[in-house]
């Protein structure tokens, strides 16, 4: 009586367990904060960094005065909010830097990269001096182009970020290497 | 019995409530921010021995004090201080009119004492900061009457300043504050106004270099100089001889600093004892406390 239920319950449960989950990419992100010196003081650090949305961990290095930042699957990066975030534990927020993997896109004619598994996208320009950002050279897009096959293929990218109002957060590559 | 613990007040009025409990340094003030909306408790036991009078009274005086205090950053610059001492004193002396040793001891809590740390400069780096912030807030009189003179009726102000700086990721630490109480009059007394003074310097001895990841925990060797010049005290009208003067203490000690809780002992050693009158010297302050990141 029971056995073509169980026959169709254990069939799709094989199923399942065949297909291979899709997970988003986590996102390394690495802040520089300012005048962090004594562990007491880095407990308000990364308590305001792990309260705001989409952060699932942040782990301070006095060594360095780097924050190391991990996002929630999914989720997108608000520079500003995080920046917000260290001004109100009481230190200064310094240079972010973003190791995300995606696939190559394009913005409003800008090249882009789309985070793999979110609605994430980071202009990707060249480098920024003096408060001005250049765009990513022609060699350069060139290359990225030419490695993911046309942006069929996942990249992962590093690089410093920069929030602008009216566009996603721009993405001054440093390195970038083939998944 | 006023009198005779009324010549104590300035050692009593330093040793029980210095600068330092107003936030991170042992008997020092500092001007590291609280995080906005955060709160830290701290509270220090502070055990303050007197007994070298040069009066036949003979005074042998033991006070602990423990205050206790909630910090809240209302904002990145500016934290709010509430401190509230609980006070145990006992006093030995001898009894000039029948020569016997006369034993007293009294315990309750202290006045209140709520305060206000506005930055008005910093200068954050990769491996320190630069940092000055002004002191402002108002002592109140709800302490048990039974520890007058330590306690009193009067409403009195504590204005100034403190600032901080770090270098080296952590391994060297300058605080320095100054503080002007000014005392008011109540019920026939005032106290002097005071001028408290303190410099801190914090060396990292653990680890002695940082590690490539990771927050560790730090121990630290404290050196600190605390002082405090009081003028004399009135008493219904009449400028009481035997109140007010000068005392500097230096002031050893040991901080261990965690994420979360930072555990702190000190001893004050007075260097400078010029007390106006026959007041008792104080022989020691000792200070040991804990202070905790509250989640």
């Amino acid at each position: 009586m029971f056995k073509t239920p169980i026959l169709f319950f254990g069939i799709l449960a094989l199923a399942l367990m065949s297909i291979q989950p899709v997970f988003a990419e986590t996102e390394r992100i690495e802040m520089r904060v300012d005048g962090m010196t004594c562990p007491f003081c880095v407990y308000g650090i990364e308590k305001k960094l792990k309260g705001v949305a989409g952060i699932e961990d942040a782990s301070a290095n006095l060594k360095t005065g780097i924050v190391d930042i991990t996002v929630n699957n999914g989720n997108e990066v608000d520079v500003d909010k995080l920046k917000k975030a260290v001004e109100e534990s009481g230190f200064t927020p310094g240079e972010i830097k973003v190791t995300a993997t995606g696939s190559v896109t394009e913005y409003r004619g800008y090249a882009a990269l789309k985070v793999a598994g979110s609605e994430q996208v980071f202009r990707l320009v060249g480098k920024r001096e003096h408060g001005k950002e250049e765009s990513l050279s022609k060699e350069k897009m060139d290359e990225i182009r030419a490695a993911t096959k046309n942006g069929a293929e996942l990249i992962t990218v590093t690089g410093h970020i920069h929030a602008h109002s009216d566009y996603p957060p721009a993405l001054s590559v440093d390195s970038f290497t083939i998944k | 019995m006023f009198l005779i613990l009324s010549l104590l007040y300035l050692f009593l009025a330093f040793g029980v409530l210095p600068n330092g409990v107003f936030a991170a340094g042992i008997n020092t003030d500092v001007a590291l921010p609280v995080r906005k909306g955060g709160f830290v408790f701290r509270s220090q036991a502070r055990w303050i021995r007197a007994t070298d009078d040069a009066t036949s009274l003979d005074r042998d005086v033991n006070v602990v004090a423990v205050p206790n205090v909630v910090l809240y950053g209302a904002t990145p610059d500016l934290s709010l201080f509430a401190i509230v001492p609980y006070i145990y004193r006992n006093v030995k002396f001898t009894d000039p009119s029948s020569g016997k040793r006369v034993e007293e001891g009294d315990k309750g809590i202290g006045d209140s004492i709520l305060l206000a740390r506005y930055t008005v400069y910093a200068r954050d780096y990769p491996a320190g900061t630069a940092r000055f912030a002004l002191l402002g807030g108002i002592k109140l009189p709800t302490g048990d009457d039974d520890l007058k003179p330590i306690t009193t009726e009067s409403i009195d102000i504590p204005l100034g300043w403190v600032s901080t700086i770090t270098r080296g990721f952590g391994r060297h630490e300058v605080d320095a504050d100054m503080v002007y109480r000014i005392n008011t009059k109540a019920d026939g007394f005032e106290k002097g106004d005071e001028l408290v003074y303190d410099l801190a310097y914090q060396f990292r001895v653990y680890p002695w270099t940082l590690p490539d990841v990771g927050a560790p925990n730090f121990l630290y060797i404290v050196a600190e100089a605390n002082g405090i010049f009081s003028q004399k005290s009135e008493l219904n009208g009449e400028t009481m001889d035997n109140s007010g003067g000068h005392a500097l203490f230096l002031s050893p000690g040991i901080q261990y600093a965690t994420r979360r809780i930072i555990l702190e002992a000190s001893i004050q050693l007075p260097v400078i004892q010029n007390l106006n009158g026959n007041q008792v010297e104080t022989d020691f302050v000792l200070a040991t406390g804990f202070r905790v990141n509250l989640p």
